[in-house]
């Protein structure tokens, strides 16, 4: 299962990538492979706040429907439009083309709550 | 090198043997060692006939004869010689080795096996009394047996030394069902005795208890099942005609014989009839697979619980070498999936896909007042079903309530297997078992089957790659026992996909050799193997009811739209003055299909359904169709706004999407 050393985690599955100010926020390899089949993403409202953990979207598969939370506290600043007309891009490259949303963060310091690739790792195994 | 005799036992209790094309003395000679019963109208219909010997040497059964009819109708049961792929599929190759003259090997096999019956026999009785012995040793030390009337039946099929090997390795059980075991003893002991002790000892075989008859000639140790290739085809003429010829007792339905007949079916033989259709190539009597004795194996391997409270099916570890993810479903740890749900849904639409329902559960109902008394339990008629044919019906608790539903398949006069769902087999058994008619005997072998389910529009050409080109499907909601190889087919063309298919039920113990067998000849057909998941979303297109989901003990069949299975013309079965209510006053709500209107999250169960504000219902299933790429689902909705066409909203999330209520099925074959 893939998973890039240059992200952070959660132990809920998403990833985060740093940006600057910004946090881009994704779901996992694992977990798209576990949800497989993403048929529809309810995507965030835009600018709205997010507490750490608070869910926020939906990605829905066959099967189930999914909470996908807030990583850290932040402000939602672009959601990914094109999972509406096409969701299975977060099956094709979760790590890329099928990220979720950008939270602008209150504190960078946030961030050490999340785990690295390895502790991630370790979580899935 | 084809004959077959077919030997019945009908309704009548008139023994009948038929045999057809005897070509050679040898060939007539054969049928001697088989002299089964005594007294029989000998018929012919092959051109070249010649039966007067056979005839002769069967006079001395008449003592057997006269055994058979004595017994209860439904205390009888299939007895065949299998016969062997070889000989049935004509075009199976010769290869260097594999000597043609099938039929001088069989003799020796048929000769060395009837002297192992008949020694085995004289063994067994002398040794009755020490099994007694064992058994009643076990008893007091707390120690029965699970199954305390499988036990004591089988008892009798047992030699002591067998007895002994399944109680204390269940790994090999050593009964009379281990066809290695006669060859072994024939290698060891008989090889070189004369066919005519065999003759003289032949007798023994065939009366046993219940009349059950269990014999491995000659275990063929190549299980390949060859795919017909004419390239390869041997020079012999025979091989170009038919395997044999398939005869029918007379007075056996006219329907059932032209359907037989029509689909060349060798193994036509489920419940009824007794057949036996003898072959050179390989020959074993087979006890049918609807009683399989509870062997140690069977049991192991269908009841392994993992998890703690999971069971697993016989199949378990094949889903976990495919990389199937696992889900717990009904009691059950079942594959929810391969690869994705989409695929597998696509390819059962497009090519084939097979599932593993070996969680089901499998209930035999038998005895003389069996189908009077399923007509007084289920609410589908059973009087019209032919030996051989299944119908979908309901078990209704006394408020009309669904019990379960299920698919009840006629496989002998007063015989009857019920197919049932996995979460509901406990139940379903106790509820039968509570309401259970003095005449009528009611056995839960879920344990002893394992299932798959093969669904798609290529099933016919797998089946034929599998079974032979000159083996046709059953036709829709017939169910007939085939055998290959010694190992024992039920073969049900029905299915819950909406495609073309077959539910193949056989031993615990031969699932996976059936389950591989059938993914290696079904690659050239685009074969995937199918978790729930997609299983779920293929009924769903077609609007086919889950119980659990659409069906519970608070709906009943006229609400959930099924009033086709019932049947309110029978005087009486369990539930019909409610449905006939139902049916007066009309439904107070209704189960309806409906489609999602532009793109939106998926239904779901339990999602509140809409109409002007109102709230008029609740989903019950729900998903994304595969393959109409819109959500779709089923809910119960309050009448008055159940018509086709409505436009009825879905709350999800806070949110109300818009959706209409749609005819069944929302899925159609193009």
């Amino acid at each position: 299962m893939n998973v890039p050393d240059d992200l952070l985690y959660t132990e809920t599955h998403e990833w985060v990538k740093r940006e600057g100010d910004n946090v881009r926020v994704g779901i996992t390899d694992h977990a798209q492979a576990e949800l497989t089949d993403v048929v529809y993403v309810e995507l965030p409202k835009m600018d709205r706040q997010a507490n750490a953990r608070e869910a926020i979207a939906v990605v829905e598969s066959v099967k189930a429907a999914s909470d996908i939370y807030a990583p850290v506290k932040g402000k939602v600043v672009e959601v990914n439009k094109a999972l509406e007309a096409n969701p299975g891009l977060i099956n094709r490259d979760p790590f890329g083309e099928g990220w979720i949303f950008v939270l602008q963060i209150d504190a960078a310091g946030d961030l050490k709550q999340l785990r690295d690739a390895a502790a991630y790792k370790k979580q899935i195994s | 090198m084809r004959y077959a005799i077919f030997f019945a036992v009908a309704r009548d209790a008139k023994v009948e043997i038929r045999i057809a094309q005897f070509r050679r003395s040898a060939d007539r000679a054969f049928v001697k060692w088989f002299g089964l019963a005594a007294g029989v109208d000998l018929e012919t219909s092959a051109p070249r006939g010649n039966f007067l010997a056979v005839s002769c040497c069967m006079k001395d059964f008449a003592a057997e004869k006269d055994q058979i009819i004595a017994q209860g109708r439904h205390q009888r049961h299939a007895i065949r010689i299998c016969p062997d792929e070889k000989t049935v599929e004509q075009k199976c190759p010769h290869r260097p080795g594999d000597p043609l003259d099938l039929y001088g090997q069989n003799k020796k096999y048929v000769d060395n096996h009837i002297r192992i019956k008949a020694r085995e026999r004289v063994k067994e009785r002398r040794d009755q009394h020490a099994i007694g012995k064992i058994a009643a040793e076990e008893k007091r030390r707390g120690r029965g047996a699970d199954h305390p009337d499988e036990k004591i039946k089988s008892q009798s099929k047992r030699t002591p030394r067998s007895f002994e090997a399944v109680t204390d390795e269940p790994e090999k059980p050593q009964n009379e069902n281990d066809p290695q075991k006669a060859e072994r003893l024939r290698d060891k002991n008989v090889s070189d005795e004369s066919p005519d002790f065999a003759v003289a000892n032949a007798r023994w075989i065939e009366i046993e208890h219940r009349n059950e008859i269990r014999i491995q000639a000659h275990e063929d140790k190549d299980e390949r099942v060859e795919p017909d290739n004419d390239a390869n085809q041997s020079g012999d003429s025979e091989k170009t005609e038919a395997a044999f010829e398939f005869i029918e007792p007379s007075h056996i339905a006219a329907t059932l014989k032209e359907r037989a007949e029509a689909s060349r079916w060798i193994g036509r033989s489920v419940g009824r009839c007794y057949s036996i259709c003898g072959f050179a190539a390989k020959c074993s009597i087979e006890q049918g697979l609807l009683d399989p004795p509870l062997t140690a194996q069977t049991r192991r391997l269908a009841c392994r619980v993992s998890d703690g409270a999971q069971k697993t099916t016989p199949l378990y570890d094949e889903h976990i070498r495919r990389g199937a993810k696992m889900v717990p479903f009904g009691g059950w740890l079942m594959p929810v999936q391969y690869t994705s749900i989409v695929e597998e849904h696509r390819a059962v639409r497009k090519n084939i896909g097979m599932f593993d329902i070996s969680h089901m559960g499998q209930l035999i109902v038998d005895g003389t007042g069996a189908r009077d008394w399923l007509n007084t339990m289920l609410t589908n008629n059973i009087d019209k079903l032919d030996v051989g044919t299944g119908q979908y019906t309901f078990l209704l608790n006394d408020a009309g309530g669904i019990i379960d539903d299920l698919i009840a398949y006629r496989i002998g006069d007063e015989k009857f297997l019920l197919v049932v769902n996995a979460s509901r087999t406990d139940e379903d058994f106790s509820w039968l078992d509570r309401h259970r008619a003095n005449d009528v005997d009611l056995k839960n072998r879920s344990a002893d089957y394992g299932g798959v389910a093969i669904q798609g529009p290529r099933v016919v050409d797998l089946f034929h790659a599998v079974l032979g080109e000159r083996l046709d499907l059953p036709p829709r909601n017939h169910i007939v026992d085939l055998a290959r190889n010694g190992k024992e087919l039920l073969i049900a063309r029905t299915g819950y996909t909406g495609e073309d298919g077959v539910e193949v039920f056989f031993w615990a113990s031969e699932a996976t050799w059936f389950w591989n067998l059938v993914l290696e000849k079904g690659k050239q057909f685009g074969i995937e193997p199918c978790g729930l998941g997609a299983r779920d979303t293929l009924r769903l297109e077609m609007c086919y009811p889950l119980n659990g989901s659409d069906l519970s003990p608070e709906r009943n069949p006229i609400e959930a739209g099924l009033g086709f299975f019932v049947d309110l013309t029978k005087p009486n079965f369990t539930g019909r003055e409610v449905l006939l209510k139902t049916k007066e006053n009309g439904p107070a709500e209704k189960l309806v299909a409906f489609r999602m209107q532009g793109k939106g999250p998926p239904p779901r169960p339990h999602y509140s359904i809409f109409d002007n504000g109102e709230r008029v219902g609740e989903v019950t299933s729900g998903t994304v169709s595969p393959s109409l790429n819109y959500g779709i689902g089923m809910a119960y909705v309050s009448a008055s706004h159940a018509k086709i066409g409505s436009n009825i909203e879905i709350e999800i999330r806070g949110q109300k999407f818009p959706a209409t209520i749609e005819k069944k099925p929302l899925y159609k074959r193009s």
